[in-house]
């Protein structure tokens, strides 16, 4: 792999990688299978030295990467937060990532962190109040971030805006990139009740930077997004037809709860990259 | 309402319980659905915490520890988007809390934990290589300043908590039997290699290095070692510091920025 590809400007390429979790850390290194990229949380790698560290780097040097936040609380009333949101440029400057990524969620507020992605009111009031963080984000980090669509259980009665319309309003505003995680708005649509075809037609397509696809789990009152699953069938058909409208796109196998074998992680790439190599249009250059 | 209103409504129903607070959301199945939010607040604040104290999980039990880790949630909001900063007053908190009373050597483990958890994310550094001493001329040690390897931490305990800590790892094969009455300790908790490390230290070695992370000149730091272990040889005590990086460099007062 080139030094190149390792600059921040170069994309990764249109297919499939899937998250490193620290279970996986020597299989990945004594295997480096075949991936288009990997993406860590970055909160992971806050600290300043130790194991995550030395891991990261060594796949680093193999795999271009992607930094995904959990804490910054993009959406919070609060001031944002400057020592979190200095971490995170620490780390940015240190391992250079292809992509950088946060929640187009809150998860604080008055100082206590509830560690869950929580969802906004979708209003004008709250399009502008997160757009507007996502910029000081920008600025401070001197490079474009995508903001990932939450998956929800419940839905505000002050909302004003159907969440695919908070979601684009969002993106355009802000002048930020899109993580389109299909699972999540596939989750919502079961959840409130609507139509994830009317979701993914308004998605802005030359926006979207990455996918994320994860499985979830049935409870009593709705579908939650426990990331401890297989990708489900009708999330595969919605990636599909998503591919179809947005074109290919880095795609990412999410694992965060009951982490199975690399191996469940490397075969749902695969299917993803089966899907991704359909849509390659002639000509381009799929890495 | 304002959307700090909200979610300061949010926060709380959250964290305090209760009647989940419907007012906010067009769902008819709001409070089970808000259940599912409230059961992943605690479950992400339970398991952080196991994740750091997995030695209390087993003296515990799960069960038990579950039970702990939900009384200190109620009092402890977390403080960081970093989920690894919570948990750092569980040692003190235990020291409080009923059911644990019996056991006063709880809270040290807790401790040693603590320490563990973050000597395991610190920086890197090189050590300090014998031969530097070396080339010192003995007539400046007085005033070298030796400063420890980030990764450092040190407690004094009354009880044998290395010895609980052992035999509470995971891999422990021995003899599982702690004796409580076996006395005290002290200990560096340090990160080697990959793994972390617990050296008992004598108690003129250990005031040695709590000088040096004080910022003591070598002067001040054996008189304080030597107070608490009059028959000490400093020399040696600096040795097994240098010999086991514990040291990474050191400050002279007429070599500014240090000579490693």
């Amino acid at each position: 792999m080139t030094a190149a590809l390792h600059s921040a400007a170069v994309a990764i390429p249109a297919r499939a990688g899937i998250g490193l979790r620290h279970p996986h850390y020597r299989e990945m290194l004594a295997r480096r299978p075949r991936l288009a990229f990997l993406e860590v949380h970055s909160e992971n790698y806050f600290g300043a030295g130790g194991p995550p560290h030395h891991y990261l780097e060594q796949l680093r040097a193999d795999y271009p990467l992607s930094l995904h936040g959990v804490g910054l609380s993009l959406g919070s009333a609060d001031p944002l937060d400057r020592v979190h949101l200095a971490k995170l440029k620490t780390l940015v400057e240190r391992y250079r990532p292809e992509l950088v990524s946060e929640h187009l969620c809150w998860t604080s507020v008055g100082g206590m962190h509830t560690h869950d992605l929580l969802p906004l009111p979708y209003t004008e009031e709250a399009v502008r109040h997160v757009a507007g963080r996502i910029r000081q984000v920008q600025d401070t980090l001197g490079r474009e971030i995508l903001v990932e669509n939450v998956s929800s259980y419940v839905q505000y009665a002050a909302s004003t805006l159907s969440e695919w319309a908070f979601v684009a309003a969002v993106v355009g505003e802000a002048g930020c990139g899109l993580l389109l995680d299909v699972n999540n708005f596939y989750v919502n649509a079961v959840n409130h009740g609507f139509d994830p075809y009317e979701y993914l037609a308004a998605m802005p397509a030359e926006r979207v930077r990455e996918i994320h696809l994860a499985g979830f789990d049935r409870a009593e009152a709705c579908l939650v997004d426990t990331h401890g699953n297989p990708v489900a069938d009708p999330v595969w058909v919605l990636y599909r037809d998503a591919i179809a409208r947005l074109g290919p796109r880095p795609t990412l196998i999410e694992w965060d709860t009951d982490i199975p074998p690399l191996d469940t992680l490397l075969a749902e790439a695969a299917k993803a990259d089966r899907i991704l190599e359909r849509h390659h249009e002639p000509g381009r250059a799929a890495a | 309402m304002s959307l700090a209103a909200l979610q300061h409504k949010v926060v709380t129903g959250l964290h305090r319980g209760g009647p989940a607070p419907c007012q906010l959301f067009a769902d008819s199945r709001c409070e089970a659905r808000f259940a599912v939010y409230r059961a992943s607040y605690l479950a992400n604040l339970t398991e952080a915490l196991r994740d750091v104290y997995p030695v209390l999980d087993r003296l515990l039990g799960p069960d038990c520890f579950t039970g702990a880790a939900r009384a200190y949630i109620a009092g402890h909001p977390s403080a960081s988007g970093d989920l690894h900063d919570y948990g750092a007053a569980f040692a003190e908190f235990l020291g409080h809390l009923g059911p644990a009373r019996g056991y006063a050597y709880l809270p040290d483990v807790a401790r040693l934990e603590w320490l563990a958890h973050e000597a395991f994310h610190a920086a890197e550094a090189e050590p300090l290589a014998l031969r530097r001493l070396g080339e010192i001329p003995p007539a400046r040690y007085d005033t070298l300043r030796f400063r420890l390897h980030p990764s450092v931490r040190l407690l004094a305990s009354a009880y044998p908590v290395q010895r609980i800590w052992q035999v509470n790892q995971p891999d422990h094969a021995g003899d599982p039997q702690v004796d409580l009455d076996a006395g005290g300790v002290r200990l560096a908790v340090y990160r080697e290699g990959l793994l972390i490390a617990l050296l008992p230290l004598s108690p003129g070695t250990y005031r040695l290095a709590e000088g040096c992370a004080g910022g003591a000149d070598f002067a001040a730091a054996c008189g304080q070692a030597l107070e608490a272990e009059p028959e000490l040889d400093p020399g040696e005590a600096l040795y097994t510091l240098i010999h086991h990086k514990l040291l990474v460099d050191m400050n002279n007062e007429e070599e500014e920025g240090g000579i490693s």
